[in-house]
């Protein structure tokens, strides 16, 4: 089966899983909301009795963005509150964050001094930290779901989604600390190591253009090392299922494996899959910089635009467990066939 | 798992999704428009005022201090020398035997000079070798007289006027054998080599770039009936006397070169591989120069336009073209057309504003990276700064070169001591600055560089524009008083303050004349600058000169407001303490006079009490408008002397107020929170649309977080 194929049929099964991406967004709405509701209602009562409330709908002064933050700077989530929440500037801190391992390490650090030091440091952990590892564990349980379900030959019921999840959470959740502790080593004993030689390298250079170009190269291999790295603990899971694996261990062997053994067809279909990513990212920062969000029906524009982009966000990541476990499922058949053949 | 569950499982989240979602986006609802208060047209006036006319511009300064130099640059060793004759002439009423010098570059010499102890015992560069330091030796000290040359060398001494460090050598004392005359003048021929230091305090040598500044022996000034030769401490700048500048370098055919002067009078091709370059400068009172062969020069020539339309044609003062010398970086030729823009604006609002700019030229420095001397001002060249990834959003490199070109305004032709009172260069140029950028340009935005980081002593990325944001138009200038203005009273000497030297040198300064500006109103503001530059031209003015002009100017005592802002380190802050309308009732109890029955009071109308309270939470004081804004629409402005800790105002209306504003056109720039200045009476059901504008945009940040943070599920 070729990468169009398997895109082609995960495609078909994705659009019968509505109810389950409906699913997936709710969870992430509403743990989104678990942080929200609280500043909602802080900014709430900062802004509702003063001028301000009609001034900041006809733009965001900084000011009294700064006066805000400096107000509230002992709440956690106001330090996170920034200018970075407007535009399409979200994307932008969000993958800087991801190329820097900023949640590897935090979280990556928390378990080890728990495993190693047998201290719980909560303190290390934010709320939006928490948050994030609540979600990772939601998400451990809806990547079940979907793979368990796409892995089948029928349409599945909701029920048996859940089902599903519930089956492979155990051993999903010991992949992803593998993955957690593959990366962490890479950020802490290389990433880490190449970002900081940057400023050394280039500290003498007459250009900016040389540590510019430095930085990007660091970028792109960064994503295509975290590229091949979730490709292979796709492959992981999906081996998990329609091999029914226990090891998370040997899973991710046999993943990494047959990435390896079919690279053009899965670097080929997860680049097709991330293109798509990026064109919703595209199609996003170019809408949303036409909403001027100054009244209640724009601001519900936005906010449904937003939704629209979470939603197919999540709907994009069935989207690569349906096609990768369609094209796992043929290459082993054709490989059988192979086998069998010689 | 039972169907059951699962739909139960179902049902809950969906239930609490949707109910999350009513609660956080709620429903629409009618918001009682409150409009925002505009800022007040300026009064205006298009005819030519006398006083204008009667402000002469001082042609020369007194030249006091005047050096011919010849000097070399060895590049290799970073290393100048060669010799000064100074001529120095003694207005001081006495006669004089012991002069004062200052040696900047001794304080990089090591780090137990004053400005290496008062910057925690380091140079601010980690792992220096022995080649990285500066320093200048003085090797021969004669004075020249008609009668014969004497040579005082041995009377050479370090001297230590600020503090007893005496392992400070930034300024030293020679001694002549004879007094010299009150009218005469002084001829002393200084021998001197002084190597580059690495970098430091915006001087020295990196690559093949050569930024020479405070590189010579320099003489103090009588000042105040004593010496003023300051020790060259962490945070201060510089303090001389004006004079003439001839001097001659001599370095690499290959190098091009900038200096004070701007165009080399003669350049001689020594046929040796050198070139000696003879720049000539009246009446500045520094000489600083740069040279790399790297560099890219480019002249153009300033000439000043007729007036814009709606522009004032009295404010249309007629400037001298003046020939801008532009030294960019190679890989900055992006940045060439922003760097003429700035300054050719910058030469024509100053000089219409504040008087003409007197010299021939003005050359503009791009510097090299990491060379650490950006954004600094010297006489007739300054240096900018910018990033070839800037967005023509970012207000860099225009806002650094509006600063450095105007300095050659507040600094360069009004030389104050910045040593003691720094604010009134950096300060009143940071007013000033303002002002250009407001005029000259439309508001510049926030910008960030993402998925990058430091290098080439910059920092790189992905540049992004925060179009949503707009920038204060005095930035965070009020923030940063809050954070630091209690540490210290803003006129201090530059090395007496605690942390707060930025704060008090620029932005408190600069929003005090701000706030000034508003008190007095724009034009009465426009008439003192102008009366004020054009009174202290070429001169030395202190604060006290500024504010007997203030006062002189508005013909009344402005002291209580300099008590409260350039003499004080109390806050700003009002703030609309509450807002109560009170329905009046209808007559209830016993109406009686005295016992004999009345007739009750009519129902009152009108029928509300209305009370706006008006808050000083800080300790420094303001007159302040109050703005109070009844439902009916009817506006009233009210005055307050803004003295005791609160004050009321009680209305009778028909209508209640809506809403309260405590200066409500901005004038107390330094208030230390707007956030608090207004108040607004709304229904109690009443929900911030704001707020949910933000909030929708910070659960995008959040959902967007989860789903790029947890990649690695
Ligand atoms: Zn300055």
């Amino acid at each position: 089966m070729s990468i169009f194929q398997s895109f082609r049929i995960g495609f078909q099964q994705v659009r019968q899983a509505k109810r389950m991406i409906l699913f997936a967004w709710i969870v992430n709405v509403v743990l989104a909301l678990t942080v929200t509701v609280p500043l909602l209602n802080l900014l709430d009562g900062y802004i509702r009795d003063t001028v301000h409330e009609e001034q900041l709908l006809e733009g965001l002064d900084s000011n009294w963005f700064e006066t805000f933050r400096t107000d509230n700077s002992e709440n956690p989530l106001v330090r996170s509150f920034d200018y970075s929440i407007t535009g399409y500037a979200p994307f932008l801190i969000h993958y800087e964050a991801l190329m820097g391992g900023t949640m590897i390490k935090v979280i990556g650090n928390f378990f080890i001094d728990m495993v190693f030091r047998l201290k719980i440091r909560f303190d290390l952990l934010g709320p939006l930290t928490i948050l994030a590892f609540v979600y990772l564990l939601a998400s451990t349980f809806l990547a079940g779901g979907f793979i368990g379900s796409f892995a089948k030959s029928y349409r599945v019921t909701f029920q048996e989604f859940l089902m599903e999840g519930a089956k492979y959470f155990g051993k999903f959740f010991r992949i992803s600390l593998l993955f957690l502790l593959v990366s962490l080593a890479l950020f802490e004993w290389v990433f880490d190591w190449w970002t900081a030689s940057i400023p050394e390298i280039t500290y003498n250079d007459p250009s900016e253009w040389t540590p510019f170009v430095h930085y990007m190269i660091r970028n792109v291999v960064i994503l295509m090392v975290l590229g091949f790295l979730i490709i292979g603990f796709d492959y992981a899971k999906i081996r998990t299922v329609v091999d029914d694996r226990f090891s998370a261990l040997f899973a991710s062997w046999a993943g990494f494996r047959f990435v390896l053994k079919q690279f053009g067809a899965t670097a080929g279909l997860f680049l097709l899959l991330v293109f798509i990513g990026l064109v919703f990212m595209v199609l996003y920062a170019l809408v949303q910089g036409t909403i001027y969000a100054s009244g209640y029906w724009s601001i519900l524009l936005l906010f449904v635009l937003q939704q629209l982009y979470i939603a197919s966000r999540l709907g994009l990541r069935a989207l690569a467990y349906a096609s990768q476990t369609q094209l796992y499922q043929s290459r082993m058949q054709t490989d059988h066939r192979v086998e069998v053949a010689s | 798992m039972s169907r059951r569950s699962v739909s139960l499982i179902e049902f809950v989240v969906l239930l609490t999704g949707t109910l999350g979602l009513v609660a956080f986006l709620g429903l629409p609802q009618n918001t009682p428009a409150v409009n925002a208060p505009s800022a007040q047209r300026l009064a205006q006036s298009t005819v030519p005022a006398e006083w204008d006319r009667s402000l002469v511009l001082p042609r020369q300064s007194d030249r006091i201090a005047n050096y011919t130099m010849d000097v070399r640059l060895d590049p290799e060793a970073r290393m100048i020398t060669g010799w000064e004759i100074l001529e120095w002439r003694n207005t001081t009423g006495r006669g004089q035997t012991e002069f004062p010098f200052h040696l900047y570059h001794n304080a990089w010499k090591n780090n137990r000079s004053t400005f290496a102890k008062e910057n925690g015992w380091q140079l601010g560069r980690p792992n220096m070798s022995e080649s990285d330091y500066g320093y200048t030796n003085v090797k021969r000290v004669v004075v020249l007289d008609p009668r014969g040359e004497t040579d005082i060398t041995p009377s050479f001494q370090y001297i230590h006027p600020d503090e007893g460090n005496v392992e400070d050598q930034t300024v030293f004392q020679i001694t002549t054998p004879r007094a010299v005359q009150p009218g005469e003048t002084l001829r002393l021929r200084i021998e001197f080599e002084t190597k580059q230091p690495f970098p430091i305090a915006r001087t020295g040598a990196i690559r093949d770039y050569h930024f020479a500044a405070q590189w010579f022996p320099k003489i103090g000034v009588w000042w105040k009936d004593g010496w003023n030769c300051h020790q060259f401490h962490a945070s201060t700048e510089f303090f001389a006397n004006y004079g003439i500048y001839d001097i001659k370098i001599t370095l690499p055919t290959e190098y091009i070169i900038g200096a004070t002067g701007g165009i080399p009078k003669e350049v001689t091709d020594n046929a040796n591989g050198t070139t000696t370059h003879r720049f000539y400068q009246q009446d500045v009172h520094d000489f600083t120069w740069v040279a790399s062969p790297s560099l890219v020069r480019e002249v153009r020539t300033f000439v000043h336009s007729d007036p814009d339309e709606g522009e004032r044609p009295d404010r249309h003062h007629p400037l001298r073209p003046v020939q801008v010398i532009l030294l960019s970086q190679p890989h900055h030729q992006n940045l060439v057309e922003r760097y003429f823009d700035a300054t050719f604006k910058a030469l024509r609002y100053y000089g219409e504003w504040y008087g003409e700019y007197p010299y021939e030229t003005v050359t503009v420095v791009d510097p090299a990276n990491n060379s650490r001397s950006g954004g600094m001002e010297y006489p007739t060249i300054f240096t900018g700064g910018g990033n070839m990834f800037a967005p023509k959003e970012a207000p860099s490199p225009e806002s650094v070169t509006v600063h450095e070109f105007g300095h050659q305004f507040w600094y360069g032709l009004i030389g104050n001591n910045e040593f003691e009172e720094a604010w009134l260069d950096e300060g009143f140029n940071s007013y000033s600055q303002d002002r250009v950028m407001q005029t000259a340009w439309p508001p510049f935005k926030a910008t960030r560089y993402f998925l990058g980081g430091e290098g080439a002593g910059t920092v790189v990325g992905i540049p992004y524009v925060f179009s949503d944001i707009r920038l204060s138009r005095y930035s965070f200038g009020n923030l940063e008083i809050r954070r630091q203005g209690k540490n210290d009273v803003m006129a201090r000497k530059g090395w007496e303050y605690y942390q707060s030297y930025g704060l008090n040198s620029y932005t408190k300064p600069a929003l005090s004349l701000w706030q000034l500006e508003f008190s007095v109103g724009e034009e009465m503001m426009y008439r003192i600058m102008r009366t004020y530059h054009h009174r202290y031209r070429f001169k030395h003015p202190t604060s006290q000169d500024f504010i007997a002009i203030v006062n002189e100017v508005t013909g009344k005592d402005m002291s209580h407001f300099f008590r409260n802002t350039w003499f004080s380190s109390d806050l700003f802050d009002y703030k609309v303490e509450s807002i109560v309308n009170r329905m009046i009732p209808g007559p209830a109890g016993i109406f009686t006079n005295n016992g004999t029955a009345v007739d009750p009071p009519a129902d009152s109308d009108p029928s509300y009490e209305c009370t706006v309270v008006i808050k000083r939470e800080g300790e420094a004081v303001a007159p302040i408008d109050v703005l109070v804004v009844f439902q009916n629409g009817e506006e009233k402005r009210e005055h307050w002397d803004g003295e005791y800790r609160w004050t009321r105002f009680v209305y009778r209306t028909s209508s209640p107020v809506q809403y309260a504003v405590v200066d409500p056109d901005r004038k107390i720039v330094m208030d230390v929170n707007y956030t608090n200045n207004s108040k607004v009476s709304r229904p109690t059901r009443f929900r911030s649309l704001a707020a949910r504008s933000l909030g929708t945009r910070w659960l995008f940040w959040v959902q967007n977080y989860l789903d790029v943070g947890t990649f690695w599920h």
